[in-house]
């Protein structure tokens, strides 16, 4: 039998309800003394009975309705797109916060097909130099220097 | 009177209307951007608007907002591609009139409609959000839970299996608002021993990882699509002709707009839809529809702009967003310490009359923008996506991280991009989670208030006659979707 991709959904969030409703129980008691109403856990468990309802719900509405048309798997780029996000956030340990948006927008401009190099380049020196003015300068944030920016004193 | 004069005041200030304008622009440029809407945009920029005071951020994100729904009308005019799904109805007739070499006269239409359904809707807001505040200010907490259960109730009111993914995603943005502290006990939610978590999921990062960085993700794959710029003649003023044809298409969107923008949940994109095809049924040239009529353009433009003054009227007397990106000038406004509700107008009537203002002067300005300079937006709307998404993820990336300067904040941004994106490839939109996580502390703080003087007895709520009404409508919004489906799809014997 093949399970509508609605089904499928409502199976899977109802998973992750019940796993976030077991650990309901893993809140810490409530002192008696300020114990007064609805317990800290009990608001989210309702919480999570009405989402394992609607779910339900849903999953009995696509019951021999047709699959959705034209739904193409993830392609390729997108999850490297959405891979890369974790390799930047290990280069801002790593070279620190300005170098890695400068590579991020490198890398993801060429994910994206673009191949005028010089003025990717360009935007990969301006806006991060831009942030950089706008956030560590202007509003005194600062942005992390990175492993590298920290032996070379930049923090 | 002194409240309503020292808000207005703010239009000479060269500050404030500096911050107006700036927001105006902004928010026509990220309109005719598509894949960049103004719920996205405010989500992005919320983090620059904690530097400035209350008046000025509130002001520059209700600018966005107001003017990133006349910009996206000019793609959906000269790209057939909305830049803001509020302009999708404005791309049925406005494209074909831009095909036939009108351009300029549907972009000149698109600014005047834009501009009058605002600029009305401004008035009603005016008007109506003083009167619904005075009506609910002897609200106590169970009129307050019924109304916010009332207004996520209104995600199921679209009906079908929509309704039924809407009140799913804002029940999860209820139950994501239980992360962190409880107030009453001071016991940790699903922090799991990380300390940034104690004070919840900041709105920041999850905003901007549900609507732009998500957006990011779905555009990577639609990257083979290049647009086309059609030729633009001069924009140009519609004429006292096409202003006679298209007199009743731009009221009936001005009056559609600003009822559908009042209804928690339903914004501009339903708005402008509606007031597409009641300005048909109302038309003596309904067979011009869809072919390049002038009605066409200026009932969904007048309708998409008149809901953004009626979204406002919830948002700010009752502290029930009327849309998404009123959700995320809500958020805006609990961050800068304001809490929206009907005791604003007592407590900071200057910031309100601000509000107005700006919204006021936000409409004219992007009239004058649009009829002066459509043709340097419309340029805007082709920036290579090679260019704008990776510097559209460094804007996220910043904007998450610079509030609290927390790297935890960037992978909470960059988690709810993914969760988000697949939501989407779903059909569950990530708007409602967004509605369910801001008003997810007023539900779970007014229900055990009223619990509270309830002596712990549920059965208290039904002894309200507003409670009791307000829960009837939002069972009603509920079932409604649930049920729909099942009748329509009941066997044909079963439907006589």
């Amino acid at each position: 039998m093949r399970i509508h991709s609605d089904q499928l959904a409502a199976g899977v969030i109802v998973a992750l309800a019940a796993a976030a409703f077991g650990l309901t129980y893993r809140f810490a008691e409530v002192p008696a003394a300020i114990q007064q109403g609805m317990s800290p856990a009990r608001y989210p468990q309702l919480i999570m009975i009405a989402i394992a309802g609607l779910c339900l719900a849903l999953a009995v509405r696509a019951h021999g309705a047709p699959a959705a048309q034209g739904r193409e798997p993830i392609d390729g780029v997108t999850i490297m797109v959405a891979a890369s996000s974790a390799v930047f956030m290990a280069l801002v340990w790593l070279v620190g916060m300005v170098a890695a948006m400068a590579m991020a927008l490198l890398a993801l401009g060429l994910l994206w097909g673009e191949r005028r190099r010089l003025a990717l380049a360009l935007n990969a020196v301006l806006l991060p130099a831009v942030i950089w003015a706008i956030f560590a300068r202007g509003l005194k944030v600062p942005l992390p220097a990175g492993l590298f920016g920290r032996m070379l004193g930049l923090s | 009177m002194d409240g309503f004069l020292s808000g207005m005041a703010i239009l000479i200030d060269p500050y404030m209307f500096s911050v107006i304008l700036a927001g105006t622009i902004l928010g026509v440029i990220v309109g005719a951007l598509p894949g960049l809407s103004g719920s996205t945009t405010t989500a992005l920029l919320l983090p620059i608007t904690i530097t400035m005071d209350p008046i000025a951020a509130i002001s520059f994100l209700g600018a966005i907002y107001c003017a990133a729904n006349y910009g996206g009308s000019i793609t959906a005019i000269l790209v057939n591609t909305p830049g803001d799904p509020s302009a999708s109805a404005t791309a049925f007739d406005g494209y074909p009139l831009a095909v036939k070499g009108q351009a300029g006269l549907a972009l000149g239409m698109s600014a005047v409609a834009s501009a009058i359904g605002g600029i009305f809707s401004v008035f009603v807001l005016i008007t109506a959000t003083p009167l619904l505040a005075k009506f609910a200010y002897n609200f106590g907490p169970p009129e307050f839970f019924a109304l916010a259960l009332f207004g996520l109730s209104m995600l199921g009111a679209v009906g079908g299996e929509v309704g039924v993914k809407n009140l799913i995603a804002g029940a999860v943005g209820l139950l994501l608002a239980t992360v962190g502290t409880d107030l009453t006990t001071g016991i940790e939610r699903y922090t799991f021993g990380i300390p940034e978590l104690t004070d919840g999921l900041g709105f920041v990062p999850v905003l901007t990882g549900l609507f732009a960085m998500s957006e990011l993700l779905h555009m990577v794959s639609q990257r083979h699509i290049r647009t086309e710029l059609l030729a633009l003649d001069a924009v140009k003023l519609p004429t006292r002709s096409d202003f006679r044809k298209s007199a009743k298409s731009i009221s009936i969107g001005c009056i559609v707009g600003t009822i559908i923008g009042i209804l928690p949940a339903l914004g501009a994109t339903a708005a402008a839809l509606l007031a597409y095809n009641e300005s048909k049924r109302w038309s003596k040239y309904k067979h011009e529809f869809g072919k390049g009529a002038i009605e066409g353009v200026a009932g969904p433009e007048a309708a998409n702009n008149a809901a953004v003054g009626g979204n406002m009227v919830p948002t700010l007397a009752l502290g029930i967003p009327g849309s998404t990106t009123a959700a995320v000038i809500l958020a805006g406004m609990i961050i800068q310490g304001v809490r929206p509700g009907p005791h604003l107008f007592t407590e900071q009537p200057k910031f309100l009359y601000a509000v107005f203002a700006s919204m006021l002067a936000a409409n004219l300005i992007y009239l004058w923008l649009g009829l002066a300079a459509a043709k340097v937006f419309a340029r805007i709307s082709l920036i290579p996506p090679g260019f704008l998404w990776p510097s559209v993820f460094v804007l996220c990336v910043v904007g998450a991280y610079a509030p609290n300067q927390s790297m935890v904040d960037i992978w909470i941004m960059l988690i709810f991009g993914v969760i988000g994106f697949l939501m989407r490839r779903d059909g569950f939109s990530p708007a409602p989670m967004v509605m369910g996580l801001v008003l997810g502390q007023m539900v779970e703080e007014t229900l055990k208030q009223s619990l509270i003087i309830f002596d712990q007895d549920w059965t208290g709520f039904f002894g309200r006659p507003m409670v009791v009404t307000l829960f009837a409508i939002t069972a009603a919004s509920v079932t409604w979707p649930l049920f729909a489906g099942l009748w329509r799809r009941r066997p044909a014997g079963m439907r006589d």
